[in-house]
């Protein structure tokens, strides 16, 4: 009996603990701007990926995202629904309550079948695109924030047509892309995905893309600006390799010691960005602007 | 490269082929009748598509073809051609057999989609269960794919291309081997990785339908990667 009083009173003030830290929120937050958060290679149903789904709900209560990106690995393993439970809904569960929407992209241990999920909003598409910025029905040549899901598994003719055309199209003011295989990576397991950059890099110079989130290496990792776009590795939102960082001198930010994931804000033609560890400590914070060529500043 | 790449045909993945809901007695029978005219319609319409695009693909592939070998040169453009009528045909299996269920729209929850992809791998393999293997890979057209792969995945500048492979293999991924038999009709297992397969290979592989891809798979490690149903 007095040894669960003490597990308890240990757990409240592990709860307090982080949620102290969770209070320190970097970025504007206004109610008028695009908030989101981005994770990435989550879907173990762990300690790990729980514990950093109540630091994302601790951050929520402070900073109200409405939506959250997922760079892919959604499901590792079997996905029965069983899994989609204890892999999703359960560390989820009191975002989704709220009414936070998730948006899923397919990485190399996701099956295709997720995209019928209702939950991650991808209408049964491998690839989509969604609107992140607030007003009325969502027309593709609105200004605003807009987001390109694209499935880095399966670089067809036909993804890779649809993508060039859409960003052609998009007269969105952001144009942020997000897929699972890092262009840039500093991760010592995986590591840039030399072959996907060389196809992809050129149609996201050429089309204006601003931001590229990403995951597959189990870190987080703000890359120094390339050609002109920012790009995060956002990997360790379930899954984590401690030490795996290297040094390529792209890196901007690195942190690979906990359990991460991002949050971001977009206000006119700023990003602000704040990545949060599971036991709520910023790792990074910043702000950068899209016209200046995504050149991050961190307060 | 040390090991052999081996490309297979993956099981389709369920496209949503209808947007009808299945009804009741005779009602439902002349709907999932209707939605097989349709599905049929639908692979005719993209068949004859999709004819155009392999005869460029045919004619850019057989110019690569050394002069003078004229025979070679025909004999590939052929192989391609028959081989694009056998996916044709596949594809028109799926599709009845796809429109034969309530269809995905995206909105649906695990329980649902666990049990559609049971029941369309099931109505495949009823509609395919003489296959036998090299019904669609047939012996003209393996070597020109082999070849067209092994050209892509050769020398130093086709590291990067060699690296994407491993990433999610089953036997190179760091989360652990999880082995896929090669067997026709069978499931791809739920607790394996996919193989990522490098844009610069699927653009020098025959053009496929939207609902089959490409999937590339280690044959000495006796797994393969597929998209899984």
């Amino acid at each position: 009996m007095r040894s669960a009083r003490r597990a308890a009173t240990l757990a409240a003030v592990a709860l307090w603990g982080a949620a102290a830290h969770a209070q320190t929120i970097t970025l504007p937050n206004k109610e008028s701007s695009v908030r989101f958060a981005v994770m990435g290679d989550t879907g173990r149903g762990d300690t790990g990926q729980l514990e950093t789904g109540r630091m994302m709900e601790a951050v929520h209560a402070k900073f109200p995202f409405t939506f959250v990106v997922m760079v892919g690995d959604n499901m590792y393993g079997a996905d029965t629904p069983r899994d989609y439970v204890r892999k999703f809904e359960q560390p989820y569960k009191n975002l989704i309550a709220k009414g936070v929407k998730f948006y899923a992209a397919l990485g190399n241990h996701d099956n295709p079948n997720q995209r019928f999920y209702r939950q991650f909003n991808m209408n049964g598409e491998r690839f989509y695109t969604f609107r992140g910025s607030a007003g009325g029905l969502a027309k593709l040549t609105e200004g605003g924030v807009r987001f390109f899901a694209i499935d880095s598994n399966y670089l067809d003719k036909s993804q890779l047509d649809w993508l060039a055309k859409e960003l052609a199209a998009s007269g969105s003011d952001w144009k942020i892309c997000f897929f699972h295989h890092p262009l840039y990576s500093s991760g010592r397991t995986h590591g840039s995905a030399l072959e996907t950059r060389a196809v992809l890099e050129p149609i996201f110079v050429k089309e204006g893309v601003s931001v590229v989130l990403s995951g597959h290496d189990h870190i987080y990792e703000r890359i120094k600006p390339q050609k002109g776009i920012q790009h995060f590795v956002v990997g360790a939102g379930g899954s984590l390799r401690r030490g795996d960082i290297r040094r390529t001198g792209m890196t901007a930010k690195g942190f690979d010691q906990d359990y991460t994931f991002m949050i971001a804000e977009i206000d006119g033609d700023e990003m602000h960005f704040q990545a949060v560890s599971r036991k709520g400590e910023t790792v990074d914070s910043g702000v950068f602007n899209r016209a200046a060529g995504a050149s991050a500043t961190s307060p | 490269m040390r090991s052999t790449w081996l490309l297979v045909l993956a099981l389709a993945v369920p496209s949503a082929a209808s947007e009808d809901k299945p009804g009741h007695g005779r009602d439902a029978r002349k709907e999932a009748q209707k939605r097989a005219e349709k599905a049929a319609e639908e692979a005719a319409e993209e068949a004859e598509e999709r004819a155009e695009e392999t005869e460029e693909f045919a004619e850019k592939l057989a110019k690569r073809i050394e002069k003078g070998n004229e025979q070679r040169r025909k004999d590939t453009q052929e192989a391609i051609k028959d081989f694009s009528k056998r996916l044709d045909d596949y594809l028109k299996l799926h599709k009845q057999a796809a429109a034969s269920l309530p269809s995905l729209t995206g909105q649906e929850d695990p329980a649902t989609i666990a049990a559609h992809r049971v029941a369309l791998a099931r109505a495949i393999r009823a509609r395919r269960g003489a296959a036998r293997r090299g019904d669609i890979f047939d012996a003209k057209v393996v070597p020109t794919i082999v070849a067209r792969v092994r050209a892509e995945l050769q020398g130093p500048e086709a590291r990067p291309a060699r690296k994407v492979i491993r990433e999610g293999n089953p036997r190179f991924d760091p989360e652990g081997y999880v082995p896929v038999p090669i067997r026709i009709n069978a499931d791809y297992p739920l607790r394996a990785p996919v193989s990522t397969v490098p844009a610069s290979v699927l653009l020098v592989l025959p053009p496929l339908p939207d609902a089959l891809e490409s999937a590339l798979s280690d044959a000495t490690s006796s797994c393969a990667t597929g998209r899984p149903t």
